[in-house]
């Protein structure tokens, strides 16, 4: 300010010197442009003349122009008070224009006349070491920086350093880097190694364990970063932390958990939280074992249910096995009562073959029967004839008896009528008349004897006829016993058709059986396997611990479970040998084979 | 049949007699009475003829009345059957045919075997028998033809 205020040749050449390196422009106290070199008129892109006369506020924001603090900036202005730093300023057409400044209120006589400003564009530098102080700022708030000498004594630090190690800056500045280290490490060619590193402007840049304030272990990702002078030395070392002491026992715990975890211990949860990063891991890993838990408390429980099923599922087979063996007795029974039948139909066939024969032999018998009454019949048919013409025969004879007895009365009335001379004549007629009565006695006496024989014969005829009639019943019953014989006979090649068919029936139910048999068989193998598997799985969950201990006694399957041997099968000889007894044998026989 | 024939050997007048049967009884008359004997042959009947006329047959061209004698003699009437017989009598010059069951035998008798009938009752007439004629068979009732046909009854029948 002084040099400004001395005049003379020197100030003048000075500020000749500024003008041709500083951008300078002259305002009066309330702002307005008084003046403005060609820097100045670069730096903001305007003419000379088009910013002369105007406000200073042409330069700013509309924002900041109409603020308080503009006003008050120029106030101070006013008020005699410089104002320097960096302001953003708006040049022609918008554009943003940054500026190192000063603002000068030049006095004559002790009072601020006008207003000097001496900028300097630094439109390209100011963003930069914004966004670097920016960045650095950002670091230290969010990373531990400690910074030391070539030699690792610590000039300062920061406060997330301080926090992670729990010191106070007081309690370290001036101290060398190794009160943070492991008394071994400490000692070690390697600590040694790694300061030299560092000193010839190496950056190490890995994971560290720290010791804090009061042995308090701390992990840190760290960077060393040797920082160089102009000349390229080594004059300091920087180092960017970052405390990852919650991550590596986040890690830790993990590590332990799944150690637990495939030890079998399901109920190995991480209760303490972990930083927010890894929160997410530890909560999957909770829930994932608590989803295997889950899991395999189910398997257990599945387990145990397949173990019962399987158990029930024996039993079953067992009641089927004891059903099948009842079943395949009854069909045994069934086969002995066929056979039992097979017998008596044959029997019966034969018997009623038998009789039919015999029946037949009756009839041709009654048939020739029937012949000789029909000849007998004819016989007294003819003596009935013969008696008939005999009786009239014997009436003729009677009549001529009576006529001769007639005329021999007649001869006697004639005899007598003739008195004396007629004697002789009675006594002959007397004789003829004797003569005729003897022969009508005789006739009567053999129509008599005739009648009696006509009546017997008649009686015989009838007899005849009664027994012809007797022989035609008997034929006819002769006949209806010839069609039930026949009946009969059908009836027993039903009865064998009747077996076959039992017999067929035998035969499907044996199949069944023996299907069932071996089903039974199948069952048993199936139950027990299942009960093995569901013992080693039991077994395997054992291993496991996840809240319900898996105690239960799984049933093991039978040891000496073995396929019940069917019944049935001994019954194809039974059965067949009873088909054989009747007509259904040789068939049955076949599909028993076929079995 | 056991016949007695009495000959003339036995002392006394003989009667020659025919016997025939009624019903069950045997009656006779006089051999001499009667012209012949026949068959029975159907008669024809005669409108208002008396009871005991059965009816008028043809004796050899000659028409002659058949009398049913059983019914003459107050008994149940003869039902002719060919075994019966006709007895053809000449009464009062007039020839009559009596119809008879059956004509017994022709007998020889002694007028002392007729018994009379018996007394029975005022009333009584025993004209139409000469008597009873007894013997070992039986009895037989020997008709008096003359009384039974009288003259006038002849000569109606004739008529």
């Amino acid at each position: 300010m002084s040099i400004f205020s001395v005049p003379g040749a020197d100030a003048k050449a000075t500020l000749a010197a500024l003008d041709q390196s500083q951008a300078i422009i002259e305002f009066d106290l309330s702002g307005i442009i008084l003046r403005a070199n060609e820097n100045f008129c670069r730096t903001v892109g305007y003419s000379l003349s088009e910013i002369v006369g105007k406000h200073h506020s042409m330069f700013c924001e509309a924002d900041y122009a109409k603020s308080q603090s503009y006003r008050d900036f120029w106030t101070r202005l006013g008020n005699g008070k410089f104002d320097a730093g960096a302001y953003k300023r708006i040049g022609k057409g918008g554009r943003e224009v940054w500026i190192q400044a000063s603002y000068n209120p030049v006095s004559s006589g002790g009072k601020p006349y006008k207003v000097v400003k001496f900028a300097t564009d630094i439109t390209a530098a100011k963003p930069k070491s914004a966004e670097d102080e920016g960045k650095i700022d950002a670091i230290s708030r969010t990373q531990a920086i400690i910074e030391f000498t070539p030699s690792g004594d610590i000039l300062t630090a920061n406060e997330n350093f301080l926090a992670c190690l729990g010191y106070q800056l007081s309690e370290i500045t001036g101290k060398h880097h190794s009160m943070f280290c492991e008394a071994s490490f400490r000692d070690s060619a390697e600590y040694r190694a790694f300061w030299k590193k560092l000193a010839g402007g190496e950056a190490i840049s890995a994971e560290f364990k720290r010791i804090g304030k009061g042995g308090k272990v701390a992990w840190i990702q760290a960077s060393y970063n040797p920082i160089f002078d102009a000349d390229g030395r080594v004059f300091k070392v920087v180092k960017f932390a970052t405390d990852i002491t919650e991550r590596v026992r986040a890690v830790d715990d993990i590590a332990s958990g799944l150690t637990a975890l495939s030890k079998g211990d399901l109920l190995a949860h991480i209760e303490k939280p972990f930083i927010p990063t890894l929160e997410q891991i530890r909560t999957d890993f909770n829930a994932a074992v608590s989803t295997l838990a889950d899991a395999m408390r189910t398997v257990g429980e599945n387990a145990e249910g397949i173990a019962s099923g399987s158990n029930e599922i024996h039993n079953a087979s067992d009641s089927l096995s004891t059903r099948t063996e009842k079943q395949a007795a009854a069909v045994e029974e069934t086969a002995a009562a066929l056979e039992e039948i097979s017998r008596t139909v044959a029997d019966s066939a034969k018997r009623a073959e038998e009789a039919g024969s015999l029946v037949s032999r009756a009839k041709k018998s009654a048939e020739h029967s029937g012949a000789v009454v029909r000849n007998a019949v004819d016989a007294m048919d003819q003596i009935e004839n013969s008696s008939r013409e005999i009786s009239t025969i014997i009436g003729v004879i009677d009549d001529i008896a009576f006529q001769t007895n007639l005329l021999a009365l007649n001869a006697g009335v004639e005899a007598a009528r003739a008195g004396e001379a007629g004697k002789g004549f009675a006594v002959v007629a007397q004789e003829v008349r004797e003569l005729a009565q003897r022969s009508a006695k005789a006739a009567k006496e053999i129509k008599t004897l005739i009648s009696t024989s006509s009546e017997q014969v008649k009686r015989g005829v009838e007899l005849v006829d009664e027994t012809g009639k007797a022989l035609d019943g008997i034929m006819s019953q002769v006949d209806e016993i010839n069609g039930n014989i026949a009946a009969i006979v059908e009836a027993s090649r039903e009865q064998s058709t009747g077996v076959r068919e039992i017999s067929n029936a035998v035969n499907s139910m044996d199949q069944n059986t023996q299907q069932n048999a071996a089903m039974v068989e199948e069952t048993t193998a199936a139950s027990h396997s299942l009960a093995k598997e569901a013992e080693t799985l039991r077994n395997l969950l054992a291993r496991f611990r996840f809240g319900q201990p898996s105690s239960h006694k799984v049933t093991i399957a039978r040891p000496d479970a073995r396929p019940v041997a069917s019944p049935a099968r001994k019954l194809m000889a039974t059965v067949a040998r009873a088909a054989s007894g009747g007509a259904a044998a040789a068939q049955a026989t076949e599909s028993w084979e076929e079995f | 049949m056991a016949t007695t024939i009495n000959s003339t050997t036995y002392g006394g007048e003989t009667l020659e007699i025919i016997a025939f049967r009624l019903h069950d009884q045997e009656f006779c008359v006089k051999t001499t009475t009667i012209r012949e004997i026949r068959g029975w042959a159907p008669s024809t009947p005669i409108p208002h003829s008396p009871a005991d006329v059965i009816g008028v047959m043809n004796l050899r061209g000659s028409v002659i009345p058949i009398i049913d004698l059983a019914y003459k003699l107050g008994m149940k009437s003869t039902v002719a059957n060919e075994r019966s017989a006709i007895v053809v009598a000449e009464v009062h010059n007039m020839v009559i045919g009596m119809l008879v069951d059956r004509v017994s035998d022709i007998l020889t008798i002694s007028s002392s075997q007729v018994q009379p009938v018996p007394e029975i009752s005022a009333s009584f007439d025993k004209s139409f028998s000469e008597g009873i004629i007894a013997n070992e068979n039986g009895m037989i009732c020997f008709l008096n033809l003359s009384k039974m046909f009288k003259g006038n009854e002849a000569d109606d029948l004739a008529a």
